[in-house]
């Protein structure tokens, strides 16, 4: 009689490749959402003054969307170098809270792939990533594998996608109404990510400040929207935590 | 100062922002009341994103389009269900289209 091995279901180890994809994989509907946009931003930097240089070289040199249109669109209207600057900078304040999130699941890294890491930190890898990373079953390679994979696709199609846009000068048709991308991935990240209370509270804590408080000056409603948010979540924790004990 | 200077000046910038916690938390496990918190970041910043989206324009509070608030809706309750996010495209954009049509 032959001995029978029991092969557990699924022990295919996950190689470097296949958390690359899978980090490419889950950031897909993120790069769907941004498609439209890194197309209007390119046709906002084909239609403005700027050299086709500098508009060329605005994507790959901020890499963030918002921070960017404003940048082109400010210094197409000749506004003064240091108030694009602050403007710019402002809209991308709310990157120290992603920076935050992020940092700590890739501190066994030595300082220079940490300072690496840091370059393509945006919203949507957090959005992805962090999720994935709770799971628990990656290390600091497999972290840093799925990290990568993520990254990539998103910033190379959001950098490729306007530049074509510059080069050949074309709008995506009105029509199709593709900006509604955006706010439909984010739309069905947010129903995954809110599945407790305090989840929930942190959600509409930030979605109302974000609409009531637009007006705040030196674009910082984000900013303020997202902390308010944070804050409304943890306060909501703390007191669960409180009555549970 | 140049156009070229400014877009490299808001770049670094910015980088400095994205770096910024990846050095002050160096290697270290960042401490609870830093940790805690952290876990609504996802929730609170992609509500205020579609939040904005939705329902500012130009610096206003106010419904840009009523078939992308429906639509957004709709996608929202969806995936509610499945747990998969592309399904927010696959009902979100016809329901966007249909509404367009129909003149909403």
């Amino acid at each position: 009689m032959t001995v029978m091995t029991i092969q557990p279901v699924e022990t295919r180890p996950a190689t470097t490749r296949s958390l690359l994809l899978e980090g490419a994989r889950d950031m897909t509907p993120m790069v769907i959402g941004v498609l439209p946009f890194a197309v209007a931003i390119g046709a906002a930097v084909g239609a403005s003054n700027l050299a086709r240089t500098d508009g060329l070289l605005s994507g790959p040199a901020i890499l963030a969307g918002s921070a960017q249109l404003t940048s082109v669109e400010m210094l197409d209207a000749g506004t003064a170098p240091l108030v694009v600057i602050f403007s710019a900078l402002m809209i991308n304040a709310r990157l120290v809270i992603y920076s935050a999130s992020l940092a700590p699941w890739f501190a066994g890294h030595s300082r220079w792939s940490r300072l690496a890491l840091a370059i393509p930190v945006v919203d949507q890898l957090h959005f992805t990533c962090v999720p994935r990373f709770e799971r628990g079953d990656l290390d600091l390679r497999g972290r840093t594998s799925y990290y990568i994979g993520a990254a990539g696709w998103l910033a190379g199609a959001f950098v490729t996608a306007q530049a074509v846009t510059v080069v050949i000068g074309a709008n995506a048709p009105d029509a199709l109404g593709l900006e509604v991308a955006a706010p439909l991935a984010l739309v069905g990240l947010l129903a995954k990510s809110t599945a407790d209370r305090p989840s929930i509270i942190a959600a509409a804590a930030g979605f109302v400040v974000a609409v009531v408080a637009v007006g705040l000056p030196m674009h910082t409603s984000m900013l303020v929207a997202t902390l308010v948010g944070i804050a409304a979540g943890a306060a909501s924790a703390a007191r669960r935590g409180r009555e549970s004990s | 100062m140049n156009a070229t200077a400014v877009i490299l000046t808001v770049g670094l910038g910015t980088y400095l922002l994205r770096v910024s916690m990846f050095v002050v938390l160096g290697g270290r496990t960042p401490p609870q009341w830093i940790e805690a918190p952290l876990a609504y970041v996802g929730p609170a910043g992609i509500a205020a994103l579609v939040g904005a989206m939705l329902l500012t324009a130009h610096g206003h509070a106010g419904v840009g389009s009523i078939p992308a608030v429906v639509a957004a809706v709709v996608a929202f309750v969806l995936v509610r269900r499945t747990g998969t996010v592309m399904h927010a495209f696959a009902v979100g954009m016809p329901v966007f289209w249909t509404l367009t049509v129909l003149g909403v």
